[in-house]
């Protein structure tokens, strides 16, 4: 899969939920829904299927790794790509790749590159 | 023979919409932002007036990671990192016993009113947000 057609952001803090909304919808064509709970993101990725999940790994309730485990342990949604966003370090960016997330992008981020460096992590992992 | 694509093109428009719509989320965030810092040290005094009370410490470390995590990617990263040295003087602070909590108090107030004259001068630098700037729902 390297073609994204819908996305799913899921972070608990609005006003990244909105700047993420805002740079992936203008610089894209992609249908980008939001979630602000792990919750809402579990039901949303079940029922609208994303192409791709943009994920915030400091989530309450357990954290966005948790929210990333149930992802993967889910058959509806274990195929779903996940890209974490995260402030870690290195260490804690390959510990991200290990639970099973295709790609991390670093905060702070560009809202403008945003959207160039989800699809380039999608198509990286579409041909590995 | 090269054939330059129009400055009016539909690609370039689209491109520049876009720009458009981060710089208005990016005033509206920016004309917030005192409000934001001033929160946070809000729930920073109240957290010092009861050190034991941990929902006033969840409430004062949680708005600091947002500012930390969120500052940063809305182009005012300064204010991000004194929001981060905030968090992370917190989390000393949390975890060490109580006569080794001076200099990590010393930090918090001294990144504090960093983020505060920092968050002034966006603003300032913004000026008033455009109609609606900042105001996209999620």
């Amino acid at each position: 899969m390297t073609s994204i057609e819908k996305a799913l952001v899921v972070d608990d803090d609005d006003d990244l939920l909105r700047l993420c909304k805002v740079s992936l919808q203008t610089f894209t064509e992609w249908k980008v829904s939001v979630a602000d709970s792990a919750d809402a993101a579990l039901h949303a990725a079940r029922n609208e299927a994303p192409d791709v999940i943009l994920l915030d790994v400091m989530m309450p309730g357990g954290g966005g790794l948790s929210l990333l485990g149930q992802l993967k342990g889910c058959p509806k949604t274990s195929g779903i790509p996940v890209v974490l966003l995260t402030a870690a370090d290195a260490t804690g960016i390959e510990a991200c790749r290990a639970r099973g997330a295709v790609g991390v992008i670093s905060k702070p981020f560009d809202p403008a590159v945003l959207p160039e460096q989800i699809a380039r992590i999608v198509r990286d992992a579409g041909e590995r | 023979m090269s054939h330059p694509i129009p400055s009016s093109s539909p690609t370039t428009l689209a491109a520049q919409a876009a720009l458009d719509a981060l710089a208005e989320l990016r005033a509206g965030y920016a004309h917030d932002l005192p409000d934001r810092v001033e929160r946070m040290a809000l729930a920073l005094r109240a957290w010092r007036h009861a050190p034991a009370d941990m929902v006033r410490l969840e409430g004062a470390r949680v708005l600091a990671h947002k500012l930390h995590g969120t500052a940063g990617s809305y182009g005012f990263p300064d204010v991000g990192e004194a929001a981060g040295r905030i968090e992370d003087a917190v989390r000393t602070i949390e975890r060490t016993p109580s006569e080794d909590h001076a200099a990590a108090w010393s930090e918090v107030w001294t990144s504090l009113r960093e983020a505060e004259a920092l968050a002034l001068a966006a603003r300032e630098r913004a000026g008033s947000p455009a109609s609606g700037g900042g105001r996209v729902q999620p």
